[in-house]
């Protein structure tokens, strides 16, 4: 032991301030620098196993906040001695020895610290192993930061690194292990140790992780650590005052088995610094945000794809009411229900305003009732009135060519080849469109053109049946009757289509009657009636009573053939007006015929109608005139001042509405009963 | 009702209550995450 006064090299002792496993400790003065330090007189019982300069070497270059710093290592006669920085202010060891009790946020920053400090050792090359941590060697100094002294023997990790300081309690068991005496002590002798160094276990950082543990143990439960063999108890989890946390990390630390401990000071130091994150509230507040920021998006994604999928959803389910709805229709329209055809037209209407489908529908009710008047009329309107957007070119085409028929029926072709050519245009693969527009042509005399278009036709895969029928339109359009004939009866003999040969047929039927040959129209359409259907029957039906009246006038007026002919016709054309909508030529035809069998009152009921249905036709009201100069004439009353009435309205209307200057109907004959009255003298 | 309209409605209502629930839940969390911090800066020390 050293006494006060004595001077080491240029250090002189002032008094002894500690003494350990590892050595004495003296404060000292150096010389030199005037500044106290702290010498270290290293056991004899390790000094023989040390490399001085190899020692001194590592021990000089230390430089971290929390070491102290060696100044110097000295290998004397009487020992080995290690100069360093003195610390002012006192070991952990003072605090706890007046059981001061350590607030967690104390412990926490000296821990760190203390990490700090072991990872700057652990991290030399090769690792400083301090060897000796204790609450002792842990200095608070002034500023309140902890001081790492008493390098013992500084150890480096090294085969031979099992030179250790043994501070009980604070020790790691392998560094008891290493201690173990061969020998055992003897009474009354001084005892001096005998070690087996091959049997020991080389120490490692895990040693001093071990040993800050036990100083931490010891700072928070104020209990001094267990001496080996027996293990340091964990200090439970709510341990008041200490967060468990902490607590978690410390029982890591003091564990018996090396390999259970932090492997290294880096890892305790991340902890240490993370140790809010590794808290259980702060874990399950992140994992809160984690499920808020992870369920809610994917909820809301969820339902986003919901929304879509029910938006398409929607879309279907409108479109399957849409087209039930039409279908619906369409079923009433072809069980001739019209007005509960209508009434789910105009819901469909409702359900899809942008949609063609319901007006097609509508056109199809009217056109079923044969009124084609009312059908191209709404259909022009509708075109005019609405955009329709939603359908597809078919459907638009659809509607054109319906619009088409329509004009066709009312015999007005021009208007029909316009709506034909529109419905070709959209859709330019179907090929009794193209039939029909090439019908049309031929009808209004464009037989040019209409070659053209059946040889479109053709090529769009028209069937034979209905290239004889366009064929034998195209013939008659050139006055080419006797091949338009032949033409028909291929056509119905090639069809094996019924609405194609009842076309065929009504077309032949009709030629027949423009060149007189009323006999075979009544022939062929009587005999065959029953094979047309509902539509072309009343057509038929027409075609029969205008060759009965055909006949009638070609018998002597009054004759009995004359009277049976004309009610004959008037029996046809009954039939047709029961059956719906007739054209204004049927009722005036009809209206004649009755004048034909002196029915002057069924006429003048006819024409009355009539006058109500146009009352700006000029014809009605001459038509009228003839019936009531008939009526005069029959019973002889000579009262022509109606008659007079009637002719100045018809004459009146005429001059109004006359195009081109061109009379209307009938108003050459009126003027010729007129003319005849005049010459009677009556006017 | 379809199905179409309670999917497309239902799934309106479902995104517009999971805003409201991420937007309420994220509002809630910062306020505990800010009292949190302080609670173990206080304990642990900054």
């Amino acid at each position: 032991m050293l006494s006060e006064g004595t001077v080491i090299g240029s250090y002189k002792i002032m008094e002894k301030i500690g003494a350990g496993g590892g050595g004495t400790v003296y404060k000292a003065y150096h010389l030199n620098l005037q500044k106290f330090v702290v010498v270290k007189r290293i056991n004899d019982s390790w000094a023989n196993v040390v490399d001085s300069r190899k020692e001194a070497d590592i021990i000089k270059n230390l430089k971290h906040q929390y070491l102290p710093q060696a100044y110097d290592f000295l290998q004397l006669e009487d020992g080995i001695y290690t100069v360093m920085d003195y610390v002012s202010g006192l070991s952990v060891d003072k605090y706890l020895k007046n059981n001061y009790r350590f607030t967690q946020q104390h412990i926490l920053y000296w821990m760190k610290q203390a990490a700090e400090a072991l990872v700057y050792l652990h991290g030399q090359k090769p690792p400083i192993i301090h060897s000796d941590i204790k609450p002792a060697n842990i200095m608070i100094n002034l500023e309140g930061n902890i001081c790492l002294i008493d390098f013992n023997v500084s150890l480096t990790s090294t085969p031979d690194s099992f030179i250790s300081a043994t501070s009980r309690g604070y020790a790691s068991p392998e560094q008891y292990l290493n201690i173990q005496p061969l020998n055992q002590p003897v009474p009354g002798k001084r005892f001096v140790p005998q070690y087996n160094f091959d049997m020991r276990v080389p120490l490692d950082q895990r040693s001093d992780i071990y040993s800050l543990g036990a100083t931490i143990y010891h700072m928070i439960t104020l209990q001094h650590p267990p001496h080996y063999p027996e293990m340091i108890p964990e200090i439970p989890d709510d341990f008041e005052g200490f967060d468990e946390t902490l607590i978690h990390i410390v029982n890591k630390m003091t564990r018996y088995d090396p390999r259970e401990r932090y492997q290294s000071a880096e890892r305790l130091l991340k902890d240490l610094n993370n140790i809010k994150k590794l808290d259980k509230r702060y874990v399950r507040h992140k994992r809160a945000r984690l499920i808020s920021n992870v369920v809610f998006p994917v909820i809301m994604v969820g339902a986003a794809l919901l929304s879509f999928g029910g938006y398409f959803t929607m879309q279907k389910e409108s479109d399957e009411a849409f087209a039930g709805k039409i279908s619906v229709a369409d079923n009433y329209v072809e069980n001739k229900s019209f007005s509960q055809a209508e009434q789910a037209y105009n819901e469909a209407m409702d359900m899809r305003s942008e949609s063609i489908l319901p007006y097609l529908g509508i056109m199809k009710i009217y056109t079923e009732q044969f009124d084609f008047e009312t059908a191209a009329k709404y259909g022009k309107d509708t075109l005019a009135a609405h955009t329709f957007k939603d359908d597809t070119e078919k459907d638009k085409a659809d509607f054109y060519y319906i619009l088409g028929n329509s004009y066709f029926e009312q015999e007005n072709y021009t208007e029909a080849v316009k709506w034909y050519e529109e419905a070709v245009e959209l859709n330019k693969e179907n090929a009794e469109y193209y039939r029909d527009y090439a019908i049309a042509l031929a009808r209004n005399n464009n037989t040019s053109s209409a070659k053209s278009i059946l040889s479109d036709a053709k090529h769009l895969g028209l069937d034979e049946a209905s290239v004889v029928l366009v064929e034998a339109e195209i013939a008659y359009a050139e006055n080419d009757s006797e091949t338009a004939i032949r033409s028909f009866k291929k056509a119905i003999e090639k069809s094996s289509n019924s609405n194609l040969s009842q076309r065929a047929s009504l077309y032949l039927n009709r030629i027949y009657y423009n060149i007189g040959h009323y006999d075979e129209v009544i022939d062929n359409l009587v005999n065959s009636e029953s094979l047309f259907n509902e539509s072309r029957k009343r057509v038929a039906k027409l075609m029969i009573a205008d060759a009965y009246k055909g006949k009638a006038e070609h018998q002597r007026q009054g004759s009995t053939e004359w009277t049976e002919y004309s009610n004959k016709a008037i029996s046809y054309y009954e039939q047709v007006m029961s059956g719906g909508s007739v054209k204004k030529m049927t009722k005036f035809k009809l209206a004649t015929v009755y004048q034909y069998v002196e029915n002057y009152v069924g006429a003048r009921q006819l024409l009355n109608g009539m006058a109500k249905d146009y009352p700006d036709d000029a014809s009605v009201y001459a038509r009228l005139a003839m019936v009531e100069f008939d009526i005069q004439a029959k019973y002889k009353t000579n009262d022509y001042k109606h008659f007079k009435e009637l002719y100045d309205k018809a004459e009146q209307l005429n001059k109004q509405n006359s195009i081109n200057g061109n009379d209307v109907l009938y108003i050459s004959d009126m003027r010729a009963y007129m003319d005849e009255l005049k010459e009677k003298g009556y006017f | 009702m379809t199905l179409g309209t309670i999917m497309f409605y239902g799934g309106i209502a479902l995104f517009a209550a999971a805003l409201i629930g991420i937007i309420f839940t994220n509002i809630i969390l910062s306020v505990k995450s800010r009292k949190l911090k302080r609670l173990l800066d206080d304990e642990y020390g900054l």
